[in-house]
């Protein structure tokens, strides 16, 4: 099996601390996209990783203007997760809180009304993804309907102490567009004294 | 070469009053503190996290002069604050003990043109304490450090050295290249 790239010649080393895990770039509509670790030590490990990063640019097929996308972790579909949003939609800002959710909303994105060809971007930043803490996320996205729209700044837990595994990516409603991009980085800490 | 390295990473085994990072070189462009931390502070709800900035190799200036806007949501709470002539950036939020052992408050925060010794410094943050219950606090903030000189030592504390980090938390310093 091939060393990790941090690993060269037997040797641990600081090269870049931002990996690629993996994209996704949707053909078809699709309800759920799904990142899940290789569990091999290779690059599609999480468990190599402190922090993880998720990159969507995202429409989704639902007939309305705009709606929340949310992420689920190993397959936990208990109410295990909450969240504290505040955002602005042009004209005012405003916040809400969520408890006992049974997925975690990261932010608003473009639905099947809105202007053609028009996706939203959302960045999550996913926070000692292997350590026994309830894992924390800070997510930002931005909705912009051309003349409408919301950008939003958001936190929240997953009340679990296990390491993810698993990252399910869903609409409150429908599927994700055609086209919808998702992109999973991985983050190293300092390796090397 | 790699584009963004991760410079330093602190992980307390044991509770510390602040948590420093000296030293810094100057081969970057930017940096991030990508951090999770927890206080010791004896009540539900969180703790300021505070930034003290350093240049020249001596400790983090400690005068007046560093100010910041904060705003957040909190439950259905929005506002914005401001402060000016403080001894630290208060940007970011950590949870305080009496809340549930296993929440850790994530932040980032970045510095941006950090070794250029002819701009004041200014850092943004966002950071979010998980409060049980009613107002958790979602905050995004901007700090400025009226210095010039290019940042070497970063220091944080909670309200003001009042409290400790717990054990547990984690700091990391990234530096970022452009070229």
């Amino acid at each position: 099996m091939a060393d990790p790239a941090y690993i060269v010649d037997g040797v641990l080393t600081d090269g870049e601390a931002w990996v690629g895990i993996a994209t996704t770039t949707l053909g078809a509509d699709a309800a759920t996209v799904t990142f899940t670790s290789t569990d091999d030590g290779q690059v599609g490990d999480f468990s190599q990783y402190m922090d993880l990063v998720l990159v969507c640019y995202v429409r989704a097929a639902y007939a309305a203007a705009s709606g929340d996308m949310y992420l689920q972790f190993n397959n936990d579909t208990g109410a295990n997760y909450e969240a504290q949003l505040f955002y602005g939609n042009g004209s005012a800002a405003s916040a809400s809180a969520q408890t006992g959710q049974v997925k975690l909303d990261v932010g608003e994105v473009p639905y099947d009304t809105a202007t053609s060809n028009v996706f939203g971007g959302v960045l999550v930043h996913l926070f000692d993804v292997n350590s026994g803490k309830y894992k924390s996320v800070l997510s930002q996205s931005a909705a912009d309907r051309d003349g409408a729209g919301t950008v939003r700044v958001s936190g929240g837990t997953w009340q679990s102490q296990a390491a993810i595994t698993e990252i399910d990516i869903i609409q409150v409603a429908g599927d994700h567009l055609a086209a919808s991009s998702f992109s999973l980085f991985g983050i190293l800490p300092r390796m090397v004294a | 070469m790699a584009v963004i390295e991760a410079i330093e990473t602190v992980y307390l085994e044991a509770d510390a009053a602040s948590v420093e990072f000296s030293s810094i070189p100057a081969t970057y462009e930017h940096l991030q503190f990508r951090l999770t931390a927890r206080s010791s502070y004896a009540a539900t709800g969180q703790a300021t996290l505070d930034v003290q900035l350093g240049t020249g190799g001596g400790a983090v200036d400690t005068g007046t002069n560093y100010s910041r806007h904060y705003m957040r949501g909190s439950g259905t709470v929005d506002d914005a604050s401001a402060a000016t002539g403080s001894t630290a950036i208060d940007c970011m939020r950590a949870v305080n003990a009496n809340e549930t052992s296993t929440k850790y408050s994530p932040s980032i925060m970045d510095i941006l043109d950090y070794a250029n010794a002819n701009k004041n410094t200014t850092v943004q943050a966002t950071t979010w304490a998980d409060k049980a219950g009613s107002y958790p606090e979602l905050g995004f903030a901007s700090g400025l450090w009226d210095a010039t000189g290019a940042v070497d030592r970063v220091k944080f504390t909670l309200t003001g050295g009042s409290y400790n980090f717990v054990r547990g938390s984690e700091f990391t310093l990234y530096g970022l290249k452009s070229s």
